[in-house]
């Protein structure tokens, strides 16, 4: 180290560019269109865009945002069904240093009015499916896919001559994308994740799990989820092939859809696998393409690994865990099952997972607390929330660290065990919700005194327990009424009315005391 | 099985199925039936209820989104493999 820093040699813009300050996402896809340009990137179906193409409609896009004026830290909020153009918008917000919020296209307008008045975008993107919302976009320029008589129509944002590269004006330390997720409170929280966060991730996954330059890759999780955007990264650092679906095909006809597209890599919840474990009985497809299944979002019961493995035997199952706030925890690898069963593997190289008890003190190998997890893959935060946010990233010895929320151990050879998720925090059918937005929908109902939502973990049911005035007020009636405030995978499967919900000292609902009565 | 009384058994086999349906309420034949509750899992429950009940196979070409995308669907579905 020169003890005097003025004779370090004078770093030319070019030098800079080398170190990569201003590295930013779409650099993915603008290096797949030079290493590979004319492998297939995107398909669906019906259309396929190779690398080249694909870079090449990014810029154009690029170009067409600048042009609107839009540029370095302005919102855009996407809700559609899943498809290639959503994923080429977002590309191109993130070139020209803009950020993406994507959302469930069966969001309802509550929420989606709650998340518009957070992140004040300044374009929002609609399909046919998502057409209903467009009221709650009345301040918002809009762009429409598929619906020709709209106004502004996606394919106008892509011009026919060569586009000029719009250069990226942030740093990657910043923000690229906002996914959000159910905060500690009724109020859904977006989690800031930088480009410098999706690289370190996606690279330290692709360590653990190599894909492949001729895989075909699935998505049939909504891209509002973390786990189904991601695909798109990895993929690019191998020059794979990404078959965008719908989570609507993920029922009778997947099997089929697999078969047809030559899939072999398959990314899901555990939900997705009972439904593929049950139709592969039911009526066998030949699938000899499938290599890797990865699992995340919820438990993966140990029946469903020994059916993956017995169903389909060529393929590798990765269990793993993780969570929005820093993306991916851990990875199993396949030949680490039988010897570590019920683990969630060990963390990402380069990061560090330990529990901690009641006072934030570290505890030994072995014995179970709170776990936390530290490294360059934790986002910045949540969006516009920094109370939330100093609770969720604490900073402990001096470091930032996560909180996750969920309750488990270390073993001596740095393998993660979940043994309980936290009471704010459910996981359920894939997607992760808070009790309290339950709660807060159900006690709007007429009717509805109090309310307290858990999960039954042994039957996989969200049960919601109440106390009503009115004694018309029967489960079924409950159950419509919230499918109409809530997404299908909020909505209890089954709901117990209680004279009285049992309290905890400071007048809070009891979940403990309700799992109990369970 | 005659084909009067297919949609009546149709609607007893869809009916537990859409948890987002009002308790008393027939199942609309050109609603969405997602929107009434039907997720992915319970649409395979359905497919083979619906090949157990009626003594069908629904053909791969046919098992699609669309087919289960309405109660009408899968009953033009059905009427065809009767």
């Amino acid at each position: 180290m020169p003890s005097n820093t003025s004779t370090l040699p004078f770093l030319s813009p070019s030098e800079l560019d080398g170190l990569e300050a201003a590295w930013c996402i779409a650099e993915y896809v603008r290096e797949g269109a030079r290493r590979w340009p004319e492998s297939i990137y995107f398909r669906d179906g019906s259309q396929e865009l190779t690398y080249a193409e694909t870079w090449r409609r990014i810029c154009s896009i690029a170009a067409w945002l600048s042009r609107q004026g839009i540029g370095h830290n302005d919102r855009v909020v996407m809700v559609t069904d899943n498809r290639i153009e959503t994923v080429l918008l977002f590309f191109a917000v993130a070139q020209i240093g803009a950020i993406s919020v994507i959302l469930h296209p069966q969001i309802k307008p509550e929420g989606l009015r709650r998340i518009l008045s957070q992140t004040e975008p300044k374009l929002g993107l609609l399909d046919s499916a998502t057409a209903w919302l467009r009221e709650e976009f009345r301040e918002t320029s809009l762009v429409w896919v598929g619906c020709e008589n709209e106004g502004c129509h996606f394919a106008d944002l892509i011009a026919e001559e060569e586009p000029p590269v719009v250069p990226y004006p942030g740093l990657k330390i910043d923000p690229a994308f906002l996914v959000f997720t159910s905060g500690s409170t009724g109020t859904p929280r977006g989690v800031i994740l930088t480009h410098d966060n999706v690289r370190f991730v996606s690279a330290a996954i692709q360590a653990r799990l190599p894909y492949r330059a001729e895989d075909r890759v699935a998505i049939f999780l909504p891209l509002s989820f973390d786990y189904g955007l991601y695909q798109v990264f990895y993929a690019a650092i191998r020059g794979a092939s990404i078959f965008i679906g719908k989570p609507e095909h993920a029922g009778p006809e997947l099997l089929r859809i697999l078969a047809a597209q030559e899939i072999s890599v398959l990314p899901g919840v555990p939900t997705l696998f009972g439904g593929l474990i049950k139709m592969q009985r039911y009526r066998p497809v030949p699938l000899p393409k499938i290599r890797i299944i990865t699992s995340t979002g919820d438990h993966l019961p140990q029946s469903y690994i020994a059916s993956l493995r017995e169903l389909f035997p060529q393929a590798l199952v990765y269990p793993m865990y993780g969570l929005t706030e820093c993306k991916r925890v851990s990875i199993l690898l396949p030949d680490e099952l039988d010897a570590k069963l019920e683990s969630v593997g060990r963390p990402l190289d380069g990061t560090e997972v330990f529990a901690v008890d009641d006072d934030g003190k570290r505890l030994p190998p072995g014995v179970t607390g709170e776990l936390c997890i530290r490294g360059p893959h934790l986002a910045l935060g949540y969006w516009r929330a920094p109370e939330e946010t100093a609770k969720r990233y604490p900073v402990l010895d001096g470091t930032r660290v996560l909180r996750s929320g969920d309750f488990g151990s270390v073993d001596v050879d740095g393998f993660l065990y979940i043994h309980g998720r936290s009471d704010f925090l459910i996981k359920h059918k894939g997607h992760r919700l808070s009790p309290a937005e339950v709660e807060e929908e159900a006690c709007l109902i007429p009717g509805i005194v109090a309310a307290g939502c858990i999960k039954d973990e042994a039957k996989d049911l969200l049960c919601l327990f109440v106390s009503v005035s009115e004694s018309s007020l029967g489960e079924s009636q409950i159950i419509q009424a919230l499918s109409v405030k809530l997404e299908p995978a909020k909505v209890p499967n089954r709901v117990f009315l209680l004279p009285e919900l049992p309290k905890t000292g400071n007048q809070k609902i009891d979940r403990k005391a309700l799992r109990a009565i369970l | 099985m005659t084909a009067t009384d297919l949609p009546q058994k149709l609607q007893e086999i869809l009916r537990p199925k859409l948890r987002f349906l009002a308790p008393s309420a027939e199942v609309p034949m050109d609603e969405d039936l997602g929107k009434l509750g039907l997720d992915s899992m319970a649409s395979i429950d359905l497919l083979m209820e619906i090949e157990q009940q009626f003594g069908v196979q629904i053909p791969d070409e046919l098992m699609t989104a669309d087919t289960f995308a309405t109660g009408s669907h899968l009953q033009a579905v059905i009427e065809k493999l009767i």
